[in-house]
């Protein structure tokens, strides 16, 4: 899934080269996914696809049938069976959370969100808090980067260790 | 986890929660206390505003548990225990309970709020006591209470801040060793609403609503609902059902 153009048979036949190069390191290593990017090429590898564990987790999603109905397609907390850290499509560089709680993309309700997809952040920058019985958990970027991937949404009920965001 | 309590205390600070972090940053121990008469951004849930006339309590508590940062929420708990174990000296302990996961409550009213943040490898217990005066709490829909509503004597405010953090050190510490085991059963007789309806505020407009049968092992809420059984709730706002249902209504409309 290269976005660079093609100008010429040469640079197809060097994308293609490359991403030969990639699978075969995906093979050696055991990684699921690569992002490859530089002022040429931007290369995208997966070998499951990417889903976001929330798309995963259909139980927790029904909607509590008595709670009020203008909210009926928000997530709940509710604690959910499946340990989305264990979905091979999340890159292993994924930032995960510390703790069972709740997440949140703002620092109150209504507020602007922490980041977005594609934002350059800074290391230490606050990227969502986890709450759990009211301790307030900031989760922070380990290095500068580039926010490539939000898993989680406003108000979502996470597990220990579900991925959170991808940074690179 | 905490060998000695170190107390600082200040006039006037934005929060003593902004003091706590820088003294992290300066590598503060565990047991680091930080005390102001008066805070001009107390904050609560949400960034709720905690108004900080002087007169009531106001702390930062700084610890570094050796538990796994994923039993860390249940200090919580423990925290809002102590608080009632030593409200109990000054008020007839049958009329304190604690609202999950940590309002400490006096015939139903709210006398103190504890926030809880972690920063760095630290968490910074932030409590605020109202001691004699009763702040309107915005944004909340829950009436407030003063300790000297319901006390017979003067209460003298460093005694109480000295007798709530000896017992504070105390259960941090063995809570510390032992997780939130020895603190289940103490915290579950003094819940409010258990087997009560309620309604739980999760996030601005969402809630649900169901029987609350007390707490799991790591402290989260048991909420037995019709449609979907027993869950396990990890955040949000407690509120008796009825109100709360009144309020949905009028949400609708």
């Amino acid at each position: 899934m290269s976005k660079a153009p093609q100008k010429t048979s040469d640079a197809v036949d060097e994308r293609v080269r490359l991403i030969r190069e990639l699978a075969k390191v995906m093979e050696d290593t055991g990684l699921v996914e690569i992002d490859l990017e530089d002022d040429n090429v931007s290369v995208h590898l997966s070998k499951t696809g990417t889903m976001a564990p929330a798309q995963m987790m259909s139980p927790m999603m029904a909607a509590p049938a008595p709670a009020a109905p203008h909210s009926a397609a928000a997530p709940t907390p509710f604690e959910t069976a499946k340990a989305a850290a264990a979905d091979k499509s999340v890159p292993d560089n994924a930032i995960t959370s510390p703790m069972v709680g709740t997440a949140y993309l703002a620092p109150e309700p209504g507020a602007a969100v922490f980041i977005k997809e594609g934002d350059n952040i800074k290391a230490g920058q606050t990227l969502l808090i986890i709450e759990a019985m009211k301790v307030m958990n900031p989760i922070t970027a380990p290095s500068a980067g580039t926010v490539r991937q939000i898993l989680v949404d406003d108000g979502q009920p996470v597990e220990f260790g579900e991925p959170l965001v991808v940074i690179d | 986890m905490i060998s000695q309590l170190a107390l600082s205390v200040v006039e006037k600070v934005s929060s003593t929660s902004d003091l706590a972090r820088l003294a992290i940053d300066d590598n503060a121990a565990s047991g680091t206390v930080i005390q102001a008469h008066i805070q001009t951004k107390g904050r609560g849930r949400n960034n709720r505003v905690w108004h900080s006339p002087k007169g009531n309590l106001y702390l930062s508590v700084i610890i570094t548990p050796s538990q796994p940062q994923q039993d860390w929420p249940g200090v919580s708990l423990v925290v809002s225990l102590a608080l009632a174990k030593t409200l109990g000296a000054y008020i007839e302990p049958s009329r304190i309970s604690l609202k999950w996961p940590n309002d400490v409550l006096v015939l139903d009213q709210k006398i103190a709020g504890i926030l809880l943040e972690v920063y760095h490898q630290a968490i910074i217990i932030g409590i605020g006591v109202n001691l004699t005066k009763t702040p309107k709490v915005e944004a909340q829909n829950w009436p407030a209470t003063a300790l000297s509503d319901h006390s017979q004597e003067p209460v003298d405010s460093d005694d109480f801040r000295d007798q709530f953090l000896s017992q504070l050190k105390d259960d941090l510490n063995l809570w510390d060793k032992e997780a939130l085991t020895p603190f289940i059963k103490p915290w579950t007789d003094m819940a409010a609403f258990l087997d009560e309806n309620i309604a739980l505020t999760l996030n601005q407009d969402q809630m649900i609503y169901g029987r609350f049968r007390g707490i799991h092992a790591n402290g989260t809420m048991q909420l037995e609902t019709d449609s979907d059984g027993m869950l396990s709730i990890s955040a949000g706002d407690v509120t008796r059902a009825r109100p709360a249902k009144r309020k949905a209504e009028q949400a609708k409309h």
